[in-house]
C-alpha cells in the first residue's frame, strides 16, 4: 500500500515538475564563477582578464566591514553611455561583478583575506538580473546560490580584537530590495556622481572617469568634466554636510527616493533632495510602526537623540533597523557622522 | 536549459526525500495524496528551510503552485515572493507553521512583490517586524493565513500582520491575526480591497484601511484589540484622498486592550475601548455593524485636528471626514468605562455610542449637504456631537440634524 502510493506520488510530482521548454536557454550565466572566465588564476587573487575592468565607488553601502572589489564588462566592441547627472545606458550583455570580502585583519585590508561572495548583475533582454556566488573554503572556487545563506566571518578589527559574526549572504530576491525601482532593477554604484573622483592606476593619480574612457567603457569621448555630479568620501575631509549627504545617498537613496521601496514612507534621501521634510526634518514616521520607537521626527534638527534616523542606523533588530537586510553589525563611523550632521543643525525645534 | 532542469530535479528529490521524511504514517501521505492536485512542488520541514523554501519560491514557475506540507518550518530570514501569479498554500493555518521566532533578517516575514500571488493555509509565527507584505502588486490574495504573535501586548511584536500596501485587487479573508503592536489586518495606499470574514483579535488596531480607495469589510470578527476597525487618511504619504469604504456585517465587541503601540505612531493615539472611527476620510458608509462593549466608544467620526495630531507638510491633504453614511447599526453597551483622552471629554458616562467631533471647514460649500456625515436609523443608540474644535462650546446630543440618508455604495467585487 504505501509502496503503491509513494509511486503514485513519485510519478505525479515527476510529470508535474518536468522543465519548461526554452526557459533561460538565452542565459549566458553559469553555476560556477570560473565558467565565466572573469579572473586570472588563481581566481582568488581577483587580477581580471583584459575587458573586465575595475572601478571603485565614493560612498559604498556598509556591508559589516566586507571589502568590495568591482568590475565592469562590456560585450566586445561596445560601450556606456555617459550622463554627467543621471543614470548611465548600458549595452545588453553588459556584466557588474562586485566580490565581498574579508581581510584577516581589517588593519591590513591589502594582505591576507577571505572571499566570500561574488555578486553579478547581467543585463540581459533590457533587464538585470541578479546572481551570487558563494566561495569555497579553499577559495578556489564559488558557485551560484539561489536562496541566500548565514555565513561565519573571522577578522581581527581595527583594535586588534578578535571576531567572528555572522556575515548574510542574499538571496537573488532580495537583489531588488537594494536595486529594485518601480518594476525594474538597476545598477546603483556605476554612475557619475560614485565614480567621479581620484584613483591611483599604474602608480599615478587620475580621475576615474577619465582612466575609464581611456579604458574604452563610454561610447564616445567624455567633456565638461566641470558638469560631472561627484560624491566626497564620507571619510575624507569635505564639509560635514557634504559628507553626511554622501553617506545617506549611498547607503538609504537605493531604496528612499521616488520609486524606491521605501518611497512609500515620502522620505527621500537623495543627495540631490533640497525639500527639508522629503529629506527628513521635522517629518513624522506616518507609517514606520515599531520602527518609530518612541521619537516622533525622522530629523529632529540639533538632537541627534530623538531623531528617528539615528534611533534606526543604530539599531540591528529587523524590524527597527536601517537599511533593512544589508547588515548585522551597525555602521559605527556611518552612524557618528549623521549623528554629527543632526547635532550641527540649527536646534529650530520642530512644530508641534 | 540543462541549468533549468537541473535545479528544478533538485527540488523534486528534495521534496520527495522530504516527504518521505516527514510522511512516516501513512496518513500523512494520504492526506499529502488527496492535497497533491494542483501542487507542481511539495516542501517538507527539512534541516534548511530557508533554502529550501526560498529557492522553491525563487525557481518556481509563474502560475505554479508551491505546497508546504504539514509541520514546522523554521527560518532566519524573510521569505521573498517575486513570481507572477505563484500560489503558495499550506495545509491549514493551524498545520503548515512558519516559525520566524529566530528571524535575523528582514523587515516581514514573507514579502510578496509580484502580481496575482495567491496564499493560502498557513501560518506566519512570531515575525521579527511585519507578517506577510505585499507592496506595489496588483492582485494578491490572502486566503485562511494566521499571523500570530505569541508575546501578549507586547510593543517589541511586528506592526502590521497582513500588510498589503500600494497595491490594486487585494482579498483578504477567512484569516485570523493577533497580537500585531499596530494593525492587524493593514491595507494601505492601495485600491479596490475586499476584506471578508476574518478574526482579528489581540492587536492594537483590529483591522486598519489607509489612504485606501474602494475597500468593502464584512463579517469580519474583531475583540480584543484596543480599536476594531478604523478608516483614516494620513498626510505626507504618497497616495492620498482615500474614501469610500464599505463596512458592513462585522462584528466588533469589547475591544478593551490597554494601547500597547510604540508612541511616535498615529495609532498609539488610539484609546483603549475603541470600536470603529473614520478619521479624516470622505464617502464611507458603515451599517449593519454590532457594536458592543467598547468601553470607551462605539463609533466615532473625526478631523484630523491638531488637537490630537501633529501639523503637517502636505498642501493636498485635506483633513475633514466628510459625507460619511453611518445606518442600521447595533449598538450596545459601548463607552461605560472611557479610557485615554477620552476621559478628558466633558459629558457624562457613559458615553454616547456615534460621536461626530463636529469640526468642519466652513470655507467649503455644504449647501447640498454632500458634506454632512449622516447617521440613520442605529437603533435606539446615542449620539453626541462634540463641537471639538470650538473647545466643546456647542456640545449637544441632538442627532437630528445629521439624521441623512446616502445612496449606497457599491461591492467590491475582484477579477
Amino acid at each position: 500500500m504505501k509502496v503503491a502510493l509513494w509511486w503514485t506520488l513519485s510519478a505525479l510530482l515527476l510529470s508535474a515538475c518536468a522543465a519548461p521548454e526554452g526557459e533561460k536557454s538565452g542565459s549566458t550565466v553559469h553555476d560556477s564563477l570560473s565558467a565565466h572566465g572573469f579572473f586570472i588564476p588563481p581566481m582568488s587573487a581577483q587580477i581580471p582578464v583584459a575587458g573586465v575592468i575595475p572601478y571603485v565607488v565614493s560612498s559604498p553601502l556598509w556591508s559589516d566591514h566586507a571589502v568590495k572589489e568591482r568590475f565592469i564588462v562590456l560585450p566586445e566592441g561596445e560601450g556606456v553611455v555617459f550622463s554627467p547627472t543621471e543614470e548611465w545606458e548600458f549595452p545588453e550583455g553588459t556584466t557588474l561583478i562586485k566580490t565581498f570580502l574579508f581581510p584577516n585583519d581589517l588593519r591590513e585590508p591589502e594582505g591576507a583575506r577571505r572571499l566570500v561572495e561574488t555578486r553579478i548583475l547581467l543585463f540581459e533582454e533590457g533587464e538585470w538580473k541578479g546572481h551570487v556566488y558563494i566561495w569555497n573554503a579553499e577559495q578556489t572556487e564559488a558557485t551560484r546560490h539561489v536562496p541566500g545563506q548565514f555565513t561565519t566571518v573571522n577578522y581581527l578589527d581595527f583594535e586588534g580584537t578578535e571576531r567572528s559574526e555572522t556575515y548574510v549572504i542574499p538571496n537573488t530576491n532580495q537583489c531588488k530590495n537594494c536595486h529594485g525601482n518601480e518594476d525594474r532593477v538597476l545598477p546603483l554604484g556605476p554612475r557619475t556622481r560614485q565614480l567621479n573622483r581620484d584613483v591611483v592606476r599604474d602608480g599615478e593619480v587620475v580621475n576615474q572617469l577619465n582612466w575609464l574612457m581611456n579604458q574604452a567603457l563610454f561610447t564616445e569621448p567624455l567633456v565638461g568634466e566641470e558638469s560631472w555630479e561627484s560624491l566626497p568620501d564620507p571619510t575624507g575631509d569635505a564639509s560635514l554636510d557634504a559628507r553626511a549627504r554622501s553617506w545617506l545617498e549611498g547607503n538609504c537613496a537605493h531604496c528612499h527616493k521616488p520609486g524606491g521601496d521605501g518611497g512609500t514612507s515620502g522620505l527621500v534621501l537623495l543627495n540631490s533632495e533640497t525639500h527639508p521634510t522629503k529629506l527628513g526634518i521635522c517629518k513624522g514616521p506616518v507609517a514606520a510602526g515599531p520602527g518609530a520607537g518612541r521619537l516622533e521626527q525622522d530629523i529632529v534638527p540639533g538632537h541627534p537623540e530623538k531623531s528617528i534616523l539615528i534611533y534606526r542606523i543604530n539599531s540591528i533588530d529587523p524590524e527597527i533597523k536601517m537599511p533593512e537586510i544589508s547588515n548585522l553589525l551597525v555602521d559605527e563611523m556611518g552612524l557618528q557622522l549623521i549623528s554629527d550632521w543632526i547635532a550641527a543643525m540649527e536646534p529650530t525645534g520642530c512644530p508641534p | 536549459m540543462r541549468n533549468s532542469n537541473r535545479l528544478i530535479g533538485g527540488l523534486v528529490m528534495g521534496s520527495l526525500l522530504g516527504l518521505l521524511a516527514c510522511g512516516e504514517s501513512e496518513k500523512f501521505i494520504e492526506e499529502a495524496c488527496a492535497d497533491l492536485a494542483g501542487c507542481d512542488v511539495i516542501l517538507c520541514p527539512s534541516d534548511d528551510d530557508l533554502a529550501l523554501v526560498q529557492t522553491a519560491f525563487i525557481e518556481a514557475e509563474e502560475g505554479s503552485t508551491v505546497c508546504l506540507a504539514e509541520g514546522i518550518y523554521t527560518f532566519q530570514s524573510e521569505l521573498s515572493i517575486d513570481v507572477a501569479n505563484l500560489t503558495v498554500r499550506g495545509t491549514g493555518m493551524d498545520k503548515t507553521i512558519l516559525d520566524f521566532g529566530e528571524q535575523l533578517v528582514g523587515s516581514n516575514g514573507m514579502h510578496v512583490t509580484s502580481d496575482g500571488v495567491l496564499l493560502e493555509g498557513f501560518q506566519v509565527l512570531n515575525p521579527a517586524g511585519d507578517g506577510i507584505r505585499a507592496s506595489d502588486v496588483d492582485g494578491i490574495v490572502f486566503r485562511a493565513l494566521k499571523v500570530l504573535w505569541e508575546s501578549e501586548g507586547d510593543k517589541g511584536n511586528g506592526g502590521y500582520g497582513l500588510y498589503p500596501v500600494q497595491s490594486n485587487h487585494v482579498l483578504v479573508e477567512d484569516s485570523v491575526v493577533s497580537g500585531a503592536s499596530d494593525s492587524g489586518i493593514y491595507v494601505g495606499q492601495s485600491t479596490n480591497a475586499l476584506i471578508r470574514n476574518n478574526v482579528a483579535h489581540g492587536n492594537v488596531a483590529g483591522i486598519e484601511i489607509e489612504n485606501t480607495t474602494d475597500a468593502e469589510v464584512h463579517d469580519n470578527h474583531t475583540y480584543d484589540n484596543t480599536g476594531g476597525i478604523l478608516i483614516f487618511n494620513l498626510p505626507d504619504l504618497p497616495v492620498k484622498d482615500g474614501k469610500r469604504a464599505n463596512v458592513h456585517h462585522n462584528l466588533i465587541e469589547n475591544n478593551n486592550r490597554k494601547n500597547f503601540a510604540k508612541t511616535g505612531n498615529v495609532v498609539a493615539l488610539v484609546p483603549q475601548g475603541t470600536g470603529m472611527f473614520i478619521l479624516a476620510s470622505d464617502s464611507n458608509e458603515l451599517h449593519h455593524n454590532t457594536v458592543t462593549g467598547n468601553q470607551t466608544l462605539g463609533v466615532m467620526v473625526l478631523d484630523y485636528t491638531t488637537t490630537f495630531f501633529d501639523s503637517w507638510d502636505d498642501l493636498e491633504f485635506d483633513p475633514n471626514a466628510e459625507g460619511n453614511f453611518i445606518h442600521h447599526n447595533t449598538l450596545s453597551g459601548n463607552g461605560e468605562d472611557p479610557k485615554d483622552v477620552a476621559k478628558a471629554l466633558p459629558i457624562p458616562v457613559p458615553l454616547p455610542d456615534l460621536v461626530w467631533d463636529g469640526c468642519f471647514d466652513a470655507e467649503k460649500d455644504n449647501s447640498d449637504g454632500s458634506l454632512t456625515n449622516c447617521f440613520f436609523e442605529n437603533g435606539d443608540a446615542t449620539y453626541s456631537n462634540l463641537d471639538l474644535c470650538n473647545d466643546f462650546a456647542d456640545l449637544d446630543f441632538d442627532i437630528t440634524p445629521v439624521t441623512c440618508e446616502r445612496p449606497p455604495l457599491e461591492s467590491v467585487v475582484l477579477e
